[in-house]
């Protein structure tokens, strides 16, 4: 990932914890919210540092997982496609046997049934919570998101995706977004980043055990 | 992996279900996946219930299982949804009885041959203090961290495992994962680079899938109990498919800071119906600020180990 869909999905400027972006809208414009989601998406941009569910280490949901900055890997089977992120080893698994969405459960990272259409694999997730937000701005969704994703090679280091989200509680029409993925040419594997533990050892909430933990360098 | 498009052509490799095993678990009743550590008594515990995997200690009898299947390249097919048979480990490697307000283990240990770990005097002393309940918050999985080498495969909560080219991955349910490469030239992070699943690189001996792990940060618990692994943890684990249906799982560890000797564990992992759902462990954890409180008063108290 190279843009700042993480910081904003819509066209931003910078401010406080939020880095400038383009907008990642397919048509380039803005997100079609009911008056009401609207206000509340603003409400969710002003109280973000305390609100946003990613500053306490939540889940981060889908699509918000694919461009938050973090690396990961793609595996393919038979029967599943399946993507393993560094942020807190979090994973997708998408289903490609044809099985049906679950019924009844609901998932932080979604229920995911891909299928091929012909070069690109078109994955429906579905079942989400309301929970998740789709960046740092505050834009959001219901329990009713469906999100369709397409991931299509366009040259052997590129994968562009693009992202149809609808939510008839939230938004007036569906909407999509699009943008490249490069492979990092230059990594043999993924390391971990623990958003929780990592914090909870810097805030003292997770001590460090000196018997059992690496040694810390000598001074 | 060039393209997408590759496995278009791949054969199809089902993965077949044993006919007599326990149904696959309710969903929690609020309709949710996930599931705090707190939602099944233990802290680690999978997204349905405890004991409603099939597979445990006491489930119903099994039907023989088909002989073991084989990828296109003839290696075994480890792939599927599984639950490991750990016979209570999460709650204590060896074998112990209900106590401490823990679950028994029918104990895990396969050497040394008694059954008992070669801890180092301090070692078993400092997983007795650990076993407490005032020591409880200090386990990393309560705190919904993830639960490290090798422990993540016997919480009691399952996983599904792919064979991707060049691969074996483990998706564990309570959301964590293992990428293992099958690279005979890979070698092994620097050595001050410390993971909480460590760094793994796989080879095939005969029908063995053979693990070796080290870059271990040494952060978790090998189990509620408190069982002790420390930073300098190195592992060769083997999964061996039995048949169809069961893969017998071994790990000898070597952990000079801890231990007197290396030792074993195994235990059999059992192919599982249904999906591996999601847990939501942090996102749900109502344990925590509980457990924190009776460390905190054992501290008052002054009787804190």
């Amino acid at each position: 990932m190279r843009n700042r869909a993480a910081y904003g999905l819509e066209y931003h400027a910078s401010s406080y914890g939020i880095l400038p972006g383009k907008s990642v809208l397919t048509d380039g414009g803005k997100i079609p919210y009911t008056p009401a989601a609207l206000k509340k998406r603003n409400d969710n941009f002003e109280k973000r540092a305390e609100l946003d569910p990613f500053n306490k280490c939540f889940m981060p949901g889908v699509p918000r997982i694919m461009y938050i900055e973090h690396p990961f890997q793609i595996f393919q089977t038979p029967n599943h496609v399946a993507m393993t992120f560094e942020w807190s080893q979090v994973y997708r698994l998408f289903y490609t046997d044809g099985s049906k969405h679950q019924d009844g459960i609901e998932f932080w990272m979604g229920d995911n049934r891909a299928r091929w259409e012909g070069d690109t694999l078109v994955n429906e997730a579905t079942n989400f919570n309301d929970q998740t937000w789709l960046d740092a701005a505050g834009n959001f969704h219901s329990e009713q998101l469906k999100v369709t994703e397409r991931y299509t090679m366009v040259d052997p280091d590129t994968i562009q995706y693009e992202v149809q989200f609808e939510d008839p509680k939230v938004f007036t029409r569906p909407w999509s977004i699009t943008m490249p993925f490069f492979r990092h040419k230059d990594m043999d594997r993924l390391l971990e980043f623990q958003c929780q533990a990592e914090k909870e050892e810097a805030n003292g909430e997770f001590e460090r055990d000196e018997k059992t933990w690496y040694p810390k360098p000598k001074p | 992996m060039r393209s997408f498009t590759l496995s278009l052509t791949a054969l199809l490799v089902s993965a077949t279900m044993a006919a007599a095993q326990a149904p696959p678990p309710a969903p929690a009743q609020d309709g949710r996946a996930g599931g705090g550590p707190g939602a099944q008594g233990g802290r680690t515990g999978g997204a349905g219930a405890q004991g409603g995997r099939g597979g445990g200690r006491g489930g119903a009898p099994r039907a023989p299982a088909g002989p073991v299947k084989r990828m296109p390249d003839g290696k075994p097919d480890l792939t599927g949804h599984f639950s490991s048979d750990a016979g209570g480990a999460n709650y204590g490697l060896e074998a112990h009885p209900s106590q401490f307000a823990t679950p028994p283990s029918r104990g895990i240990v396969v050497d040394p041959p008694d059954g008992r770990l070669p801890y180092q005097e301090w070692a078993r002393a400092e997983f007795m203090k650990r076993w407490t309940p005032e020591r409880g918050y200090d386990d990393p999985t309560a705190h919904c961290f993830v639960a490290g080498f090798s422990r993540s495969l016997w919480t009691p909560s399952p996983f599904q495992i792919l064979q991707p080219p060049g691969y074996v991955v483990i998706l564990m349910e309570r959301m964590s994962w293992r990428v293992i490469p099958i690279d005979a030239t890979r070698k092994h992070l620097p050595d001050d680079v410390r993971l909480w699943q460590g760094d793994s690189i796989g080879h095939w001996e005969g029908d063995t899938l053979v693990v070796e792990t080290a870059n271990n940060n040494g952060k978790t618990w090998m189990n509620e109990s408190g069982d002790v692994i420390s930073y300098a943890a190195t592992a060769v684990e083997r999964f061996t498919p039995v048949d169809a249906d069961t893969i017998d799982y071994k790990v000898t560890i070597t952990d000079p800071v801890v231990m007197t000797r290396p030792y074993t564990l195994g235990f059999e992992m059992r192919r599982q119906q249904g999906e591996i759902l999601e847990v939501a462990c942090h996102e749900d954890n109502q344990d925590l600020e509980h457990l924190k409180h009776v460390k905190e008063e054992a501290r008052k108290n002054g009787t804190l180990k």
